[in-house]
């Protein structure tokens, strides 16, 4: 059994159709890369698995059970994390705030969240968890104050905060400065060391066919290639949806 | 501390039945200032409904005193569990809405309430309810002649409930409520429950907001609803926290402080001529206080202090502190 797996998912809005039968599947500890053009369904397939959106017919299951219907938060307290297109930070909480704020939620209290607050070890972690992204020094600072790279690596770190088994992540290196896009892989690559299983999409083709053992790419909402990163990338397919064929007259 | 013993001597010194009377009004909104910056200021939903919730708690428990001789001090709690019970039924639909449709929905529902309780008759209607001020003095009836029973009562609620919000604040729930305030759908990503923890922070503001309700219908001994329920409280009741401070232990304190003394000064000067002046008086200098120091007193603290602030200080950021923190 697959750690996640998405059915036959189809989403539409009004008249498009954004996801057309869209099967992926994942196994645990894999990273997986996921491409295509702009408005290809990526970030739409993201949002039926978080939960954001209801997909109008097929199944998505993580760890067997079936993820259709339950709201984000619940979502996420089975284990599926994510991260957003654009950085999503609390900009007036500081960077360690930020990060407790995504402490997991299992098993957890109301009457204990409200009386305590974060306990020593946690706090610990939350220090490791910025450590790992670079940013402890930063601790303190107010996340809106942060430049916007450094909101993406703090957003990775709260989210990771949740022990996710798997994380989604949109575009991670996107708008983000060349020195930390090193950091972000290097993170990347040790929080699969301990085990998370990571789905990303990335339209930065060196970052994501470096990381990924293996992609699958989607164009008008399709799956239309799978396989290692080389054979995705030389995909006849993917490159006409990319590139076009390059013969006038060809396009469907 | 030394604040709190200072106010608490404060009658002593200040024996004018008149400013006494001040000062008690300014700690019942220090109170519900505290308890809607909870709902309002942290978590960032802003009720307009609050005076509904003020008025359950007092007809709650005033009724339960003159029907059944329920003692007040046990009336506050019920007043105050009624207050949250009603505040939960309203969270159901109002939560599905936010920002300015929120308020609304809350300024609608507040609405409504008073003029259910202006049509009932096993409240009293529009002519109210009176108190048994016969049996004054009493303690176990909460009722005094003197003012200085109710200003000790009101100073203890003012003080327990600062000091709760300040827990709160610290707690875990106090960076999901902010968390939620700034970006719902984040939260919920991270697996903050939204609803859940803005039902628990409404329906806490609503219990403090009754229990308010219930010590202000004592103290005055007469209760209708264009006393305990206008729309108006609702307002003044967000303003002592906006003006002082969103989000701040110290801003409904000086909220209070500042914008109760001066409605009772221009109401002292221009009032009683019968044409508002001293509400157009008291109008037009918070707009102009407000100009002045936009985001309440407290933002413009910091502003003073530092471009950004304080820095917040974090025990296991600092190595020595870490050692002890386990």
């Amino acid at each position: 059994m697959s750690l996640l797996e998405v059915n036959d998912v189809t989403k539409s809005f009004g008249g498009v159709t954004a996801l057309a039968r869209v099967s992926v599947s994942v196994e645990a500890g894999e990273i997986v890369g996921l491409i295509g053009p702009n408005g290809s369904g990526k970030t739409t397939l993201f949002h039926c698995i978080a939960g954001a959106l209801a997909p109008d017919s097929g199944d998505i299951r993580f760890e067997g059970r079936s993820l259709v219907g339950l709201a984000p938060a619940a979502i996420c307290s089975r284990g599926v994390g994510r991260t957003f297109q654009l950085a999503r930070v609390f900009p007036t909480l500081t960077a360690l705030d930020n990060v407790l704020a995504g402490q997991s939620h299992r098993g957890e209290r109301m009457l204990g969240a409200m009386l305590r607050g974060s306990a020593a070890a946690v706090r610990r972690r939350a220090h490791e968890l910025l450590t790992l992204v670079g940013l402890d020094a930063l601790a303190g600072e107010p996340a809106g104050e942060l430049s916007y790279g450094q909101q993406r690596l703090l957003e990775l770190a709260a989210v990771l905060m949740g022990d996710p088994r798997v994380i989604l992540l949109d575009e991670p290196t996107a708008g983000v400065n060349p020195v930390l896009v090193e950091r972000l892989l290097v993170a990347l690559r040790e929080i699969n060391g301990r085990g998370v299983t990571i789905i990303l999409i990335e339209h930065n083709m060196e970052a994501v066919t470096s990381l990924s053992g293996r992609m699958y790419a989607l164009a008008m909402g399709r799956t239309i290639a799978e396989g290692t990163p080389q054979q995705v990338r030389d995909d006849p397919a993917v490159l006409e949806a990319y590139f076009g064929t390059g013969r006038l007259g060809s396009r469907r | 501390m030394t604040s709190v013993a200072l106010l608490a001597a404060l009658p002593l010194v200040i024996t004018d039945i008149y400013y006494q009377h001040v000062l008690v009004i300014c700690l019942v909104y220090v109170v519900l200032g505290q308890a809607w910056n909870l709902v309002g200021g942290y978590a960032g939903q802003w009720s307009l409904g609050h005076a509904a919730f003020f008025g359950l708690g007092a007809y709650t428990s005033t009724l339960l005193l003159l029907r059944l001789n329920v003692t007040p001090w046990l009336g506050m709690v019920a007043g105050g569990l009624t207050a949250a019970a009603v505040a939960c039924v309203i969270a159901f639909p109002c939560f599905r809405l936010r920002t300015h449709y929120f308020a609304m929905a809350t300024l609608a529902i507040g609405e409504t309430l008073r003029v259910l309780f202006l049509a009932f008759d096993w409240t009293g209607g529009a002519s109210g309810l009176v108190l048994p001020v016969q049996r004054i003095p009493s303690s176990v009836d909460m009722l005094w002649a003197s003012k200085l029973p109710y200003f000790y009562v009101i100073l203890t609620m003012a003080v327990v409930v600062t000091l709760l919000i300040a827990q709160v604040e610290r707690s875990r729930v106090g960076i999901y409520l902010r968390a939620i305030n700034q970006d719902e759908d984040a939260a919920a990503r991270l697996g903050i429950e939204p609803r859940r923890y803005k039902l628990l922070a409404l329906a806490g503001s609503a219990f403090v907001t009754g229990v308010t309700g219930t010590f202000y219908a004592q103290y005055t001994t007469y209760i209708d609803p264009f006393s305990v329920m206008p729309s108006m409280l609702s307002v003044r009741i967000v303003l002592v926290p906006v003006f002082g401070g969103l989000g701040t232990g110290a801003g409904p304190i000086i909220g209070a402080f500042t914008l109760i003394p001066l409605s009772e000064l221009t109401r002292v000067t221009w009032g009683g001529r019968g044409i508002g002046i001293d509400q157009v008086v008291y109008g037009a200098i918070i707009v102009w206080l407000t100009i002045w120091m936009p985001g309440g007193v407290m933002a413009l603290v910091r502003r003073r202090r530092g471009v950004s602030g304080p820095r917040r200080r974090d025990p296991v950021a600092t190595p020595e502190a870490g050692v002890t923190a386990t």
